[in-house]
């Protein structure tokens, strides 16, 4: 061996051996290693240390608390006579869905920081610092990994950064803080709930909180968690596991923050004694900011005025009409009329309420306009609606069947059609979720109940508004013709009105009873968005390729939806700019129950949609939400952020 | 009118349909939900056919680390014979799809049993996943004991240690055993629920 060639292999075995960077190890598709943020040890000054993960695309590492499958990475130091390490700092992890399971991990892998105390004094030059790390990495299947680290500084006066400094200043960044709120806690038989202090002027910049406990079998892991603002504050109600039969003690964990701006912050929780709660809550006086509880109302009316417009309602609205023109003008009996229906609309807002209260509180996963996603709601519709149409039509009359039965309740019971009308009209109208009503509602259930039947009447009163107008000054019915034969030719008018609204149910019940996938249409030209269906493994991926997402939460029954991707998403200069920008397109079709979809959808504190939202950046740090019509315009504008 | 009876059967008709969840969970002290599966050797098992016994279930997936950590180290096999000598009925049961972790055909599953020198009573094949998700089986292992009154007695893990790692059985407290005892001495079970760890099952998607 020459001379040269010796000294060549000398330099790099020294090198390999240098501080900076110790053997990194693979196993388990994962690259494990320890990395210092300083290249000496300074005796007496403590410093990082950290086990760094990194896994192959697709697989994952666990929290500290793996959830309901997986396994916590572990690691065991090793450290020199008189070196203490701390206990290792997590960053905060995602929330992860394994087929129906809930986990806790890293996607990407991560930075496990201990703080090592140096002792005062050291003798030697050179310090080797030893870690036992195992993990449970997975993708579908699980590997198990484990690893014998270590990493040498050299002893020293003085320390300097080394290239992993920075990385590490980064994890830091991710490490759930303090919180500066106060966080107490309680439980009842179903559920623990935590009270946070966020003040009123802060609570409108949270999007969302979510729970990560330290304890694996006090939660449900897949459940949803609500939130709601109370006069404490928020209150964020955790469905409890069921194993849990015997008080909770004390409770801990991290509590997730999500803002407005697409920002992620976790801090730190321990309730020392978890208060006990009896296990029905009392009904409590909502404690809201004034305006914004009065705010939602308004947009509740708004929403409830603009329904009348909608494909949907209109039908119904024009067959209470067409009753009122065949009263004829009796302001008597028109007033009454308009309050009957008016009436029957708010009972069947109240029922739907009351309905998704109880919903909420039994933890199902539902959201606006969920009746379109069972195939017997929509059959029995479209059998009703027929019937309406063929009567109409003039083919029979009601009274056929009934006749004694009929012409008792007209004399007796002349305002229940006035009632039933109202009913029907809610009923059609909830899937056409119009601008404002969506804030409303997804506003009212964060709230109490109090609040929730105070939202709905509101809706309810926009609702049957016009109605009311209508009946309240019979002048206004003046400007509807008289009644004659014209009547015949507009009852056929709804008629087919009606049964164009059939063909829509139809269409809808297709897609539910259709097993294939929903949103497979062929689009093999290249000028229109190419869209991929959703699933939260698919979202994460891009989001660990910090690929931005266009997310369209969709669904056939939902005509906003449809207009909206008429207008808007089939644009020419749309498609090119995502192309253009390298936007990936994805469809969350809600047409059937997808609990997945409704989690999400909850994750954004949303319960109906259409609702549309933009993530790009590393790890998708920057969201943002559209509005709930969009144009090409608007489209484009929100695809600025991303530039 | 029966139009307005129809539209009010319509208004309460919005409720149907939306309880079905497809994860079930079955509940201490009641009665186990009966279930007939076909076991490794085509034959065709029922719960039911049991009753008068104590029943083991264990949700099974050969390639599951956390399962590996139980039949590697001999854990499952000498649990399996011990109890089975009691007369207590073990049946493992193995809900991986088709094409999924875990699966795999009749034989092949008796030719692993027997390398594996495993005793369970049966060997049964749910590749459907139903009777998996009628007991709520997250992971493998998931462990349930039925009493002779076909009564849920035991649910969840198999021991208090979540790890991979064989190391740990000895210093673990085996939730399995110390239920069967105490059931079969006909006292109460101290720990009838736990969280279980493990493999997610791999359930068809």
């Amino acid at each position: 061996m020459s001379y040269k060639l010796f000294l060549f292999l000398l330099v790099s075995i020294l090198a390999a051996a240098s501080p900076v960077r110790a053997q990194a190890v693979y196993d388990a598709h994962t690259e494990v290693e320890l990395v210092s943020g300083v290249d000496a040890v300074v005796p007496g000054e403590p410093f990082d240390l950290a086990v760094r993960l990194k896994t192959d695309p697709g697989w994952h590492v666990y929290w500290r608390n793996s959830g309901d499958s997986g396994l916590p990475v572990s690691v065991r130091w090793d450290l020199p006579e008189g070196f203490q390490a701390s206990s290792i700092h997590w960053p905060i992890p995602q929330r992860l869905e394994e087929a129906g399971l809930t986990t806790y991990g890293y996607p990407q892998g991560a930075f496990l920081i201990s703080h090592i105390l140096a002792p005062g004094t050291w003798a030697g030059n050179i310090a080797g610092f030893k870690a036992h790390v195992e993990w449970l990495a997975c993708e579908r299947i699980c590997v198990p990994g484990k690893a014998d680290l270590v990493i040498n500084l050299p002893v020293g006066e003085s320390a300097a950064p080394t290239a992993w400094t920075y990385e590490l200043e980064q994890a830091r960044k991710q490490w759930p803080q303090p919180s500066p709120w106060t966080i107490s806690a309680f439980a009842d038989a179903r559920s623990i709930g935590l009270n946070v202090g966020v003040p009123a002027s802060e609570q409108s910049t949270i999007t969302s909180l979510e729970f990560f406990p330290d304890r694996n079998d006090l939660i449900v892991h897949s459940a949803a968690q609500t939130l709601r603002a109370t006069d404490r504050g928020l209150e964020l109600s955790i469905p409890k596991s069921e194993i849990q039969t015997g008080k909770v003690g004390s409770l801990s964990g991290i509590l997730v923050v999500r803002d407005d701006q697409g920002k992620r912050r976790a801090f730190d929780v321990k309730v020392a004694k978890v208060a006990r709660r009896a296990a029905t809550p009392p009904l409590e006086i909502p404690a809201l900011p004034g305006v914004s509880l009065w705010l939602a109302c308004l947009f509740a009316f708004i929403g409830g005025l603009i329904l009348n417009l909608m494909p949907c309602v209109l039908p119904v609205l024009s067959i209470k009409v067409l009753s009122l023109i065949e009263h004829g003008g009796e302001r008597k009996k028109a007033l009454l009329s308009g309050m009957v229906f008016t009436l029957g609309v708010l009972v069947s807002f109240w029922l739907l309420a009351g309905l998704l209260i109880a919903l909420k509180s039994l933890g199902q996963q539902i959201g606006w306009g969920f009746q379109f996603q069972s195939p017997a709601f929509l059959i029995m519709m479209c059998l009703i609606l027929l019937v309406f149409a063929l009567n109409l039509w003039g083919l029979f009359e009601i009274n056929v069947f009934f006749p004694k039965a009929v012409a008792y309740i007209n004399q007796r019971y002349g305002y229940s059609k006035a009632f039933f009308s109202g009913v029907l009209a809610v009923v059609l109208a909830t899937p056409c979720t119009a601008p404002f009503m969506g804030t409303a509602i997804g506003f009212a259930l964060t709230q109490s109940a109090f609040v929730n039947l105070l939202i709905f009447t509101f809706l309810g009163l926009g609702l049957a508004f016009p109605f009311m107008i209508l009946c309240a000054f019979p002048q206004t019915l003046k400007f509807v013709p008289r009644p004659g034969p014209w009547m015949k030719t507009f009852k056929k008018f709804l008629a087919l009105l009606l049964i164009a609204t059939i063909f829509w149910l139809v269409w809808v019940l297709s897609f539910l009873v259709d097993t294939r996938p929903l949103v497979k249409q062929a689009q093999t030209d290249n000028t229109s968005i190419q869209w991929l269906d959703y699933s939260p493994e698919l979202m994460s991926k891009l989001a660990q390729e910090g690929k931005p997402v266009f997310l369209d939460f969709t669904a056939k029954w939902c005509i906003n939806c449809q207009v909206n991707e008429r207008v808007a998403l089939s644009n020419r200069e749309v498609a090119d700019k995502f192309r253009e920008l390298g936007v990936v397109a994805v469809k969350a079709d809600w047409t059937r129950f997808d609990g997945r979809i409704t989690r999400a959808l909850a994750g954004l504190g949303k319960n109906s949609i259409p609702v549309y939202v933009i993530y790009s950046g590393e790890n998708h740090r920057n969201m943002k939400v559209l509005p709930e019509i969009i144009t090409p315009a608007t489209v484009l504008e929100a695809l600025k952020t991303i530039q | 009118m029966s139009k307005s009876l129809i539209i009010l059967f319509l208004a309460v008709g919005l409720t149907v349909g939306f309880f079905a969840n497809s994860f079930a969970q079955v509940e201490n002290g009641k009665a186990a939900p009966n279930f007939t599966l076909k076991d490794s050797n085509g034959n065709e098992v029922s719960l039911s056919q049991y009753q008068g016994k104590f029943v083991v279930l264990e949700w099974l997936n050969y390639d599951c680390p956390f399962v590996k950590k139980h039949y590697g180290s001999g854990n499952m096999q000498s649990l399996q014979k011990t109890y089975t000598g009691k007369g207590v009925i073990w049946l493992s049961i193995a809900s991986s799809a088709p094409g999924t972790e875990g699966y795999y055909e009749a034989a092949d599953i008796n030719r692993l049993n027997a390398e594996k020198k495993a005793s369970p009573t049966a060997i049964l094949l749910d590749p459907a996943g139903t009777v998996g998700k009628l007991y709520g089986a997250q992971t493998t292992p998931h462990m349930y004991i039925i009493d002779p009154q076909g009564v849920l007695v035991y649910q969840g893990a198999i021991d208090d240690i979540r790890s991979t790692n064989p190391d740990d059985i000895a210093k673990s407290r085996n939730y399995v055993s110390s239920a069967l005892d105490e059931a079969m001495a006909g006292k109460p079970v101290s720990i009838p629920s736990t969280k279980s760890y493990g493999c997610s099952v791999k359930y068809q998607e």
